[in-house]
């Protein structure tokens, strides 16, 4: 079953002789339960094309649609409502909120709904995540591994039709870096959660099911 | 929701120092309001305290009331209280002497009235039976016979008639010797219990009832007066009393205006629109410069958590979500301050009343030693209103932005600063002033124009309305104390049962030549009629004639009425001081007039000029009738001035006055009119001379009054200046605090790449000389014309440049901008470098 399905998706920034394409009419479909790992050089538009399916970013022109709706037809607070149940991302530099502990930067999109979970479904998830002893602590409290992991849990909480995953290794250290690997792959292998992942480590995007490569904001390679 | 205000709770626990100055900036600012708003209360019930002590508490006076008429006025649901005085009779106290009313007149009355009535009993008891009297301390000892406590007398009382009009008349028609009598005696007996202040020519018992009483009403609702007193006395409108039908002959309605016109703050027009707009003034400098300092606290804060809201923006948090966490911070933070504010105020003013009060209290209002502090609902309901006026309006623009926040802001790590070469160019001397550190100083300066805006704009607020402030003060009291300087005396006596009599006149300077023996007495005569009429009206100046016919509404005095001018003297020893005083030979001008008719001008057009009413010239003769008899008479004019003559200082005649010397006056009767002299021991002979006909005026009291009300007045503003100015300096702790550790990265950059403390401390110090020459010279500026504006209203003749003020403010700011920022800056002295540059969470 098809979960996204991405059409003519263009990003121009500036205007004029200052104008920068930086995604270039691309298009693709991705199924649900899919891993995909997105890979090119710096600048190649790959991030720009994350957020802008996380609804995060509009483009220019194009049209991005997850489980059927086009999402850039929708308003701003209905986008906001969209990432907060349907979208789960994950960033290279975790941007978990400062004042709230590990456990309430999980819930904070449920929070943010308005909705409850059971104490037994945060348990269980701050046990996979292997943070249930750091639960009430703050970020600057926790190592960089134990942050991304946290980003991870918050993602993964509403369990959102896709995870956008951006360079989720890029700041971490080999150890921690297999750690959230893992973890991506065990919650897409186990919960057949979709995601798509950019990387640059090679040896990662082959975990994928599909590798897309983008160059000059082109897609260039699918494999 | 409620995740949401848990998180605007956290926010501000762990934002502690932001949070608590924007909650001080709110306790300082509710406090002032409160504050105020007390204040004028007080000053208000202190006004009318005095009021009521002076003439007693009540609103309507209607004289010789029938018993029909008081019982119709028993059931008007508008009258809240009515007091009643019997009137007795009229009697002649044995003894006693008093040529302009030779009897006395019996009232009784009960306690409730004389306490309401305000008639001060000095000494003894209030009577307890119609058998016991109270007299006024000025029949103790102003005759032949001194009575005291305990004395019995025996009263004749009977009924005044006239015997021209052929009935009877009461104490509303003036005492005629020859054209009334005393009748119907009725005779009685009283032992003297006590001893009362006022009324001067009346005595009271009590359990006397006469069907003729005198009535004192009180309104249920003084603010409707108007309305009230127009239905009790019967006319259609307030305006219309004492024209066409009433219910009462006008002559017996008094209305009690000084009490009125304290309790409903019913000015004339022009005043009480400048009282409301003094006050409107003021309150709006209070929640402007609040509504500043908290609007720039939550802007600060939106800086600091902006890529927070941004991550929340994309996780899923709605634009309405972001805008309710900043609003339900500033209920929060409004919920803690007010609260704490109104507190503050309520407690900081009377503090400050007790401590006004027990240092100048007596001078104030003797009566009531001092202010009367009071409270009421009415200010705490204003400062809380107010207050959450001023914290919705300063949150405002921030819970707007910060809901605007977008969700590729944070992502991107757009900073809110962009800049291009030209905005952030510098020049070579600041490098060659500064050195590196001055540069990038300046170049931030140059960048980040809004954050210094504020600090600037706070800073000169204070300064502008300290040095305002000073130049009001400065004025205000720059009038009366020229006014006690230029006086050659500090002790007035005055004639009060007039001193038209030669041997009364005659008996007072033998009685101060007595006891003054080395002081300067100063005698002023007045002419018997007054002074002349000048019919020949070639000499009068057209000009100022039109401005005073314009200003007192009089008919056109060109239509054949004759201009009068008054005609005064002093002895001759005085002549001759005051002959040196205004720069004339005595020799010349002895026995010649010296005219006096320069007027100051208060239209706005003729504003700080004098204007003569007359064209007559030294040597030229002015020519006139005076008295009854139009005696025809002449004067040489031997000198003309501007200068006031001892006493007439506060004289105001709108032809002048013309000064003769006494001892070469033989054309005119003049009578004794002021005893001016100069003492150094001026309450001993103020009780030497002391006389219940002479009105004793002690300008020494007066500058001391005047100087307590100076300090009163100072004590007041400067205490408003200080929490002004205490907001301000909560601001801009706010702004360059937040400044500097928004600036720690850079800050350790610097550092990690070589910049040494020096270079830092230089590049600090450019920041602190900008934010004070920029906030002094626009602060001074302003302060400046705001100081013209204030010299205008009090008409001063010269501007005095407010210098004091002026070095007074660049000395402060320079200090408070130097500890602010280096006390800001030594935090981040001690942090480690590398921590600092790689610390996302800043």
């Amino acid at each position: 079953m098809e979960i996204l399905k991405v059409e003519n998706l263009s990003k121009v920034y500036g205007t004029d002789s200052t104008s920068v394409i930086a995604l270039d009419h691309v298009s693709f479909c991705v199924q649900k339960g899919e891993f995909v790992a997105i890979v090119g050089a710096s600048g190649s538009g790959k991030s720009t094309l994350l957020h802008l399916l996380g609804g995060v970013d509009r483009p220019t022109t194009g049209k991005v649609f997850i489980e059927g709706k086009d999402i850039y037809q929708y308003s701003d607070d209905e986008l906001a409502i969209f990432r907060r149940r349907q979208v789960g991302l994950i960033y290279q530099f975790y941007n978990l909120i400062p004042i709230l502990n590990v456990e309430e930067n999980i819930l904070l999109p449920l929070n943010l709904d308005n909705r409850e979970v059971k104490k037994e479904v945060i348990d269980d998830l701050l046990s996979v995540l292997g943070l249930t002893e750091r639960r009430y602590h703050l970020p600057n409290k926790l190592s960089g591994g134990q942050q991304q992991r946290t980003s991870i849990g918050r993602a993964l909480i509403t369990k959102p039709a896709i995870v956008l995953a951006d360079e989720p290794t890029g700041n971490l250290d080999s150890k921690a870096s297999d750690e959230i690997v893992n973890l991506l792959l065990k919650s897409n292998k186990e919960y057949k959660q979709t995601i798509i992942m950019i990387t640059h480590n090679m040896e990662i995007a082959k975990m994928a099911d599909r590798i897309i490569e983008i160059e000059d904001g082109k897609i260039v390679r699918e494999v | 929701m409620k995740f949401l205000n848990k998180f605007s709770i956290r926010n501000l626990k762990l934002n502690k120092k932001r949070t608590v100055s924007t909650i001080i900036g709110v306790i300082l600012s509710t406090a002032l309001i409160c504050g105020f708003s007390i204040l004028c209360l007080s000053f208000k019930e202190t006004l009318v305290q005095a009021e009521i002590v002076n003439s007693g508490y009540y609103h309507l006076q209607i004289e010789n009331t029938s018993k029909q008429e008081r019982d119709v006025l028993e059931q008007n649901r508008d009258i809240e209280d009515i007091l009643y005085v019997n009137k007795i009779g009229y009697g002649i106290l044995k003894g006693l002497k008093n040529e302009s009313k030779p009897y006395i007149q019996l009232n009784s009355m009960d306690r409730n009235t004389f306490d309401k009535l305000a008639f001060h009993l000095k000494k003894g008891r209030f009577p307890k039976n119609n058998h016991e009297i109270l007299i006024s301390e000025h029949m103790l000892s102003n005759g032949d016979v001194e009575y005291k406590i305990g004395d019995v007398i025996e009263l004749d009382i009977k009924e005044r008639y006239s015997i021209k009009e052929d009935h009877k008349i009461d104490d509303s028609c003036e005492y005629e010797a020859i054209d009334e009598k005393l009748i119907h005696t009725k005779p009685y007996e009283f032992t003297i219990v006590g001893i009362i202040e006022r009324p001067v020519d009346s005595v009271i018992t009590t359990n006397i009832s006469n069907s003729i009483q005198d009535i004192f009403i009180t309104l249920k609702h003084p603010n409707k007066y108007k309305t009230s007193i127009s239905q009790i006395v019967g006319v259609d409108h307030f305006d219309n009393i004492g024209s066409g039908k009433m219910n009462f002959d006008s002559s017996r309605i008094q209305i009690n205006n000084e009490l009125i016109r304290w309790e409903t703050l019913s000015f004339s027009d022009g005043n009480t629109k400048i009282m409301y707009s003094v006050g409107a003034i003021i309150i709006a400098i209070i929640m402007l410069t609040s509504i500043y300092c908290i609007r720039n606290s939550f802007a600060i804060s939106l800086v600091e958590k902006k890529k927070m809201y941004g991550m929340l923006a994309s996780i899923g948090a709605t634009k309405k979500q972001l805008r309710n966490s900043v609003l339900t911070e500033a209920y929060i933070i409004a919920c803690i301050g007010i609260p704490i504010g109104i507190i503050a105020g309520i407690g900081a003013i009377y503090i400050v009343i007790k401590v006004v009060n027990s240092i100048i209290g007596d001078m104030l209002f003797p009566h009531l030693n001092g202010i009367v502090y009071k409270v009421s609902f009415i200010p705490i309901l204003i400062a809380i209103i107010l207050g959450f006026i001023s914290i919705y309006f300063s949150a405002r623009s921030s819970a707007k932005k910060a809901s605007r926040v977008s969700p590729i802001q944070n992502l991107r790590n757009v900073e809110d600063i962009s800049c291009n070469e030209k905005q952030v160019k510098s020049s070579n001397i600041i490098r060659k002033l500064f050195g590196m550190g001055g540069v990038i100083a300046y170049k931030n300066l140059k960048r980040s124009k809004k954050k210094y805006r504020t600090t600037v704009i706070s800073l000169m607020i204070s300064i502008c309305v300290f040095i305002s402030i000073s130049t009001f003060i400065q004025d205000a009291f720059a009038l009366t104390a020229k006014y006690f300087e230029t006086i050659d005396y500090n002790l007035m006596i005055e004639d009060y049962d007039s001193l038209q009599k030669i041997d009364q006149q005659q008996s007072l300077k033998n009685k101060v030549d007595e006891i003054l023996k080395n002081e300067q007495v100063i005698y002023l005569y007045q002419a018997h009629y007054g002074g002349m009429d000048i019919f020949d009206l070639s000499k009068i100046n057209k000009k100022y004639y039109s401005k005073v016919t314009q200003k007192n509404n009089v008919e056109n005095m060109y239509q054949g009425q004759p201009i009068y001018i008054s005609i005064v003297s002093v002895d001759d020893a005085s002549y001759r001081k005051f002959c040196k005083k205004i720069g004339v030979n005595y020799d010349d001008v002895k026995d010649k007039g010296i005219l006096n008719d320069y007027h100051y001008l208060e239209q706005e057009e003729y504003k700080n000029q004098f204007m003569r009413s007359f064209t007559f010239e030294k040597g030229e003769r002015i020519k006139g009738y005076y008295g009854e008899k139009k005696q025809k008479i002449e004067k040489t004019i031997g000198a003309i001035t501007n200068q006031s003559l001892y006493g007439m200082e506060d004289t105001k005649i709108d032809s002048g006055y013309l000064i003769v010397n006494q001892k070469y006056e033989k054309d005119i009767t003049m009578d004794l009119s002021k005893v001016l002299i100069k003492t150094d021991n001026v309450q001993v002979i103020e009780k030497e001379i002391q006389n219940n006909s002479l009105n004793i005026t002690n300008l020494d009291q007066f500058a001391k009054e005047s100087n307590a009300m100076r300090i009163v007045t100072s004590i007041f503003l400067y205490g408003f200046l200080t929490v002004i100015i205490l907001i301000s300096i909560t601001n801009i702790f706010n702004t360059i605090t937040s400044n500097i550790d928004l600036r720690q990265r850079e800050f350790a950059m610097l550092k990690s790449v070589g910049m040494k403390s020096s270079e830092f401390n230089r590049m600090v110090n450019l920041e602190i000389l900008f934010y004070c020459t920029k906030s002094l010279a626009l602060g001074v500026l302003f302060g400046c014309m705001l100081s013209v504006m204030i010299n205008n209203a009090f008409k001063m003749k010269m501007f005095y440049f407010p210098i004091h003020a002026i070095l007074i403010s660049i000395i402060v700011v320079f200090i408070i901008v130097f500890i602010i920022m280096h006390y800001s800056v030594h935090k981040i002295n001690s942090q480690n470098i590398i921590e600092t540059i790689r610390n996302e969470n800043i």
